[in-house]
């Protein structure tokens, strides 16, 4: 499937590898509450990528010693499955699962109100079914839904998108061959109602001009997926309403 | 102002800070109440609070509501029983760490904890705390002892009077805070 070889980014008529246009998103699907056990859940597809989500809590901490005085714990694990990738990944938590749960802690601690649960513990699971490409912000996305659907308070519902530069043009919602040959990845996740950045990284160089641009199209970007967002719990909320 | 009843999301405006108190599932940020879950707008104008009522609830902020849970006694300090609280009014929750003070346990005189509850008893007590570990009070016609065995031969005790139980197997009198809800014979 990975090719040696840089393949062509932007083809002739303007189009990206997968036919979209640079501005244009990959497919999206959403579902909250998937799973029966876990107090909140939701999965999330974004072209081929495909997360779960689970949160459990905000419940009573163990072991005690990790309680905070003021505030709830909130403890992430990102994880990929062996089958999620082309090649077998060991179902070890590698190196980059753990700074990646660390990255996704630190964007979800600033979205929940966490001084509302003192000396309890939120507990936050992502498995990636499948990857390609995005799967960080794909991840924090189905944690912040599976987070509400859980009723645990959060200042706004997370939405995120990456951009970056492919063959000199800006394009949104990186792909795989995009992520892996491209000259910058940057994702961005934001809260948009009250305009707030979650999580921005950054990976290969853009020039200041190019960055504005990036931001900009991420934002718009963002305030499409946070429509569909809101669109799933909505969904929800009335088929809750329903069976009441 | 949202019409009252109307469905929101996290993260919209409910007012501003010079009208209402943020209340119920709400948050503050540069004067304006926000809401915090997926609910109904709910405006409380006589005590001005703007809430939104959503659909789930934790186990834990459950307990704000709660007239009374049920636990185990599952340890005796010098002046205070540790209590698994297992259920919420009578829905089961995941255990719950609550804390007993012989001080909450009546209004009269006890001399030690172990006057109204022993290891193992299982009691019906009110929530005063809303934080984990949870303060517990046992004072209330209500709430007390539900559930005891004999610390003799374990057999399961019976009410004998406003104050005390018997076993019915060996005849030991033991005494106990019992509320109206004490078990009395063969769970009835």
């Amino acid at each position: 499937m990975s090719q040696n070889q840089k393949p062509k980014l932007i083809l002739e008529n303007g189009l990206r590898t997968d036919g979209r246009k640079p501005d244009e998103l990959r497919p999206m699907k959403m579902e909250i509450g998937v799973l029966k056990n876990a107090d909140g859940s939701s999965i999330i597809e974004v072209g081929n990528t495909k997360i779960i989500a689970a949160v459990y809590g905000p419940k009573e901490i163990h072991p005690r010693h990790l309680a905070l005085p003021g505030r709830a714990t909130i403890r992430v694990r990102y994880h990929m499955m062996p089958f999620s990738t082309d090649e077998r990944k060991s179902p070890s938590p590698s190196r980059r699962e753990i700074e990646i749960s660390k990255v996704i802690r630190e964007a979800l601690e600033s979205s929940i109100l966490v001084e509302q649960f003192p000396r309890s513990s939120i507990d936050v699971f992502m498995e990636v079914i499948q990857a390609d490409a995005g799967t960080r912000l794909a991840s924090l996305m189905a944690a912040s839904l599976a987070v509400v659907d859980a009723g645990i308070p959060v200042k706004d519902i997370i939405a995120a998108v990456a951009v970056g530069k492919a063959d000199g043009v800006i394009v949104l919602d990186l792909n795989e061959p995009e992520d892996m040959w491209g000259e910058a990845d940057l994702p961005v996740a934001m809260m948009p109602s009250i305009n707030q950045v979650n999580l921005i990284q950054m990976n290969g160089n853009l020039t200041p001009e190019e960055f504005k641009q990036a931001i900009d199209l991420a934002s718009r970007g963002i305030q499409t997926i946070y429509n569909m967002e809101k669109e799933t719990l909505k969904s929800k909320y009335i088929e809750f309403k329903e069976e009441s | 102002m949202r019409t009252q009843g109307e469905i929101t999301f996290p993260g919209e405006e409910l007012g501003v800070i010079e009208e209402f108190i943020p209340g119920e599932n709400t948050y503050e940020e540069d004067g304006f109440i926000r809401s915090a879950s997926v609910g109904k707008v709910f405006y409380d104008m006589i005590n001005r609070r703007s809430n939104v009522i959503s659909t789930k609830k934790s186990a834990i902020s459950g307990l704000k509501k709660a007239r009374y849970v049920y636990g185990t006694v599952i340890s005796i300090k010098e002046d205070s029983a540790l209590v698994n609280i297992s259920s919420i009014e009578d829905k089961f929750v995941t255990l719950i760490s609550g804390i007993l003070h012989v001080s909450q346990v009546s209004g009269k005189y006890i001399e030690t904890i172990t006057d109204a509850v022993k290891l193992g008893d299982i009691i019906r007590a009110k929530p005063i705390t809303f934080a984990s570990p949870v303060y517990l009070t046992l004072k209330g016609k209500d709430l007390g002892v539900v559930l005891a065995s004999c610390s003799i031969c374990g057999h399961l005790m019976i009410k004998a009077d406003e104050e005390h139980l018997k076993c019915p197997n060996c005849g030991n009198v033991e005494k106990r805070k019992i509320g109206n809800y004490m078990v009395k014979r063969n769970g009835s």
